[in-house]
């Protein structure tokens, strides 16, 4: 870890994005750029331990934890840029999620454990929170905690849980009182997967890969200083954590990319000047390019008042839903050949597959209709 | 041209929310439908004493020098008015005046309200490409037939636009010449829209050639983000009604609001308002800086036809939730659906604005990028 790095926030924008590109192409290599799934971790790595080295693997942790401080802005820019030039996807759950909550609710032997392996890649995050029968309905979780003594012995089950085949850790929300109302009597715990007892099954999720999966936990003996915050007040830890994560869901990234997908295919093919495809070109334009001036409004919002107020749902809502439309329109634009399963730059399908879930994660978007009319619209509370 | 700052903006707002509250009259608009002049927002002397005309003229002929965004704020706050006339038109005809760098001292009238000069420009239903016109000026005088002419009542002149040896040209022509004609048909909302006629009427060239092409292009593009910011205006107060609405119409014992498949239309229609706010807030934030006339009509087209849909939406949607008070005339949303009915075909609908940004997008495709 340097002492010399600048202060992030006040260097001029443009030598702040230099800065970036120039680690990205020193750093990353072509092979793992643009690439529409996310990779296994070991393919990664290189790329991940460039970042740690560089201490930009945790963009928004403060400086004296490895971080960069960057302020909501300057993070934006950040992703932005990392975006632009197709930077892999990486499982950076722990930095990007869990980090933040531990700064915020941990003790100082749990920073000062966690938070550096985490940094380096050493440990590999990934988050439990649904469960069979807790979806939407989250704080209905059952997966049981009892506790004894200075332990917590875990019974239950988790599923979708992202990444878990390859996690070495998970933070998970775990039942440990059933007495009061459902959101009080939950534990946020930071889980060792290597522990005995825990089961994961992959999932093979449309596209035929196998991104999220089941955790069956059979008596999983868990020390109580693995408790982030206090017992039974996780729900509270959880809640902490979705702020900047409603920003990056609805981030029209993904939407974009397709976009610029489509526009090579009708290139490619000769029909931007086809009166029909024009037309709808411009509109899926539209879409995303809007989409983008919402983004851009909500960062600078972010950015004023240093808060995501509740119509950032409404940016989550539209940027995932134009996501599959231009994903269902790319199958359109390329006629038969979108009916092959190929892979690489070719995949046709794999828009169509990535753009299913973005709008049943983070809060489906039926929830997000209904977060809108109740807390912006003042609309009664439905049965 | 500069940006409004956001002490002018906020004063321009206020000043037209009291506008309204003090002058807003449904009854009069419905009793004034198919009249002329018709019911206005108010009328040119008070928009000149409020200082509306001057706003975006320049400063050297007495004006404010803004532009677009400050003169949206006001179309905008209008909607409160359930109309912004006779500002559109107006603005039409001094922006036409400020890009042919008119100097001949009619914009320092347009200031004091005591000239009104009125764009004419359109010829047939889907002119928004803005084609050579067949409207001829020969040897100083002008001969053709110009439609959708908004606020010819209130004209002191017109700017023409026509052709002259097949290329554009833009020319001055006084209301009260010999050979201009005028007749009135009536929009959806019950005001005027008029034809001109013009038989070999006398008139001044103001810009040719390209210099007309230009300045006719970027008054267009101003012009229909004028019209999207009153649209944005009209959105907003039909959510309002209808939110109340929600919140008050009881069936099976509870108020309507209260069901979940109405809250999602409900929701759906904020997503999309939502969406429309960001564009136009950015679109006004940044288009009286944007010189280079590819983006400057990709932003005003992409703008324009997301203001079209949200408010097609928002019209629907909320006739819809109201039941059968949404089909009657008396219900206060009748007005902003008929205007919003007169407006959403003037100056570009959805379509005519993505064959717009298509065909610059074709025009800048050298440079490699879209905007």
């Amino acid at each position: 870890m340097t002492n010399s790095a600048p202060d992030w926030n006040e260097i001029p924008e443009a030598e702040f994005r230099a800065t970036i590109r120039e680690c990205i192409e020193n750093e990353c290599p072509a092979e793992l750029r643009y690439h529409p799934y996310r990779f296994p971790p070991e393919v990664t790595m290189p790329w991940y331990k460039a970042l740690h080295r560089r201490n930009f693997i945790a963009p928004g942790w403060p400086v004296e934890y490895g971080g960069m401080g960057l302020n909501p802005s300057r993070h934006l820019i950040f992703i932005e840029e990392m975006e632009a030039m197709g930077t892999p996807w990486l499982h950076d759950a722990g930095v990007r999620n869990l980090g933040p909550a531990i700064i915020a609710w941990g003790t100082e032997e749990q920073k000062a454990y966690y938070l550096p392996r985490m940094h380096a890649g050493e440990h590999i995050w990934c988050q439990g929170y649904s469960e069979p029968s807790a979806g939407s309905d989250l704080a209905s979780l059952q997966c049981d905690g009892r506790l004894d003594g200075e332990n917590v012995i875990i019974n239950g089950q988790k599923i979708w849980t992202t990444s878990a085949h390859v996690a070495t850790h998970m933070f998970g929300l775990i039942r440990t009182d059933r007495s009061g109302k459902k959101q009080e009597g939950i534990s946020f715990m930071l889980i060792d997967m290597s522990l005995p007892g825990i089961t994961v099954r992959p999932i093979a999720n449309l596209g035929g890969h196998p991104d999220f999966c089941e955790v069956f936990f059979d008596n999983v003996v868990v020390p109580q200083s693995c408790i982030l915050g206090e017992v039974n007040q996780g729900w509270k830890v959880a809640r902490s954590l979705l702020g900047f994560e409603r920003i990056w869901a609805g981030s029209p990234r993904r939407a974009m990319k397709v976009l610029r997908q489509l526009r090579r295919e009708l290139e490619t093919q000769g029909l931007l000047d086809d009166p029909l495809w024009a037309d709808r070109f411009a509109k899926a334009s539209f879409d995303a390019l809007d989409a983008q001036d919402m983004y851009t409004q909500f960062a600078d919002l972010v950015r004023t008042d240093g808060k995501v107020g509740v119509e950032i749902s409404a940016l989550k809502i539209w940027s995932t839903s134009i996501f599959q439309n231009l994903s269902e329109m790319l199958l359109e634009v390329t006629g038969s050949r979108s009916t092959l399963s190929t892979s690489g730059e070719d995949d046709l399908l794999a828009p169509y597959y990535e753009s299913r879930a973005p709008t049943i994660f983070a809060g489906t978007n039926e929830v997000h209709l209904n977060i809108l009319a109740r807390s912006v619209l003042g609309l009664a509370k439905s049965e | 041209m500069t940006i409004v700052d956001p002490q002018t903006a906020e004063m321009l707002r206020e000043t037209v929310a009291k506008h309204c509250e003090r002058h807003a009259d449904g009854a009069l608009i419905r009793a004034s439908r198919g009249d002329v002049p018709g019911a206005l927002a108010a009328d040119v002397a008070t928009m000149a004493e409020l200082g509306w005309l001057a706003v975006s003229v320049p400063e050297d002929h007495g004006g404010l020098g803004l532009g677009v965004s400050a003169t949206g704020i006001i179309a905008e706050g209008l909607s409160g008015c359930y109309s912004s006339d006779p500002l559109t038109g107006l603005f039409l005809g001094a922006r036409a005046l400020v890009h042919a760098q008119e100097s001949d001292g009619l914009l320092a009238q347009v200031v004091e309200g005591s000239a009104t000069p009125v764009l004419a420009w359109q010829e047939n239903a889907h002119d928004f490409a803005s084609p050579l016109p067949a409207t001829e000026y020969r040897n100083g005088t002008v001969s053709g037939t110009k439609r959708w002419v908004a606020s010819a009542a209130q004209a002191s002149h017109f700017v023409v636009s026509a052709r002259e040896d097949g290329r554009d040209v833009l020319v001055l022509v006084d209301a009260s010449s010999d050979g201009v004609s005028l007749s009135f048909g009536t929009r959806a909302d019950g005001t005027p829209i008029s034809e001109l006629a013009l038989t070999s009427a006398p008139s001044t060239v103001i810009a040719r050639g390209s210099d007309a092409t230009r300045a006719l292009r970027r008054t267009l593009d101003e012009g229909t983000i004028l019209v999207a910011a009153e649209l944005m205006g009209h959105i907003d107060r039909m959510m309002k009604l209808v939110l109340e609405h929600l919140n008050t119409r009881k069936q099976f014992g509870k108020v309507i609001g209260s069901f979940q498949a109405l809250q999602h239309r409900a929701s759906n229609m904020f997503v999309h308002q939502r969406l429309t706010r960001s564009v136009l807030t950015t679109t006004l934030g940044c288009a009286d800086l944007i010189t280079d006339p590819v983006e400057f009509g990709q932003r005003a087209a992409r703008l324009r036809a997301r203001l079209n849909d949200t408010t097609q939406l928002v019209m629907r949607e909320s006739i819809q939730l109201f039941g059968a008070m949404g089909i009657t005339d008396e219900n206060e949303l009748s007005l902003h659906i008929k205007r919003c009915l007169s407006l959403l075909g003037y100056l570009g609908n959805s379509t005519e604005q993505r064959r717009y940004w298509t065909a610059l997008s074709a025009q800048s495709a050298r440079t490699g990028d879209t905007n």
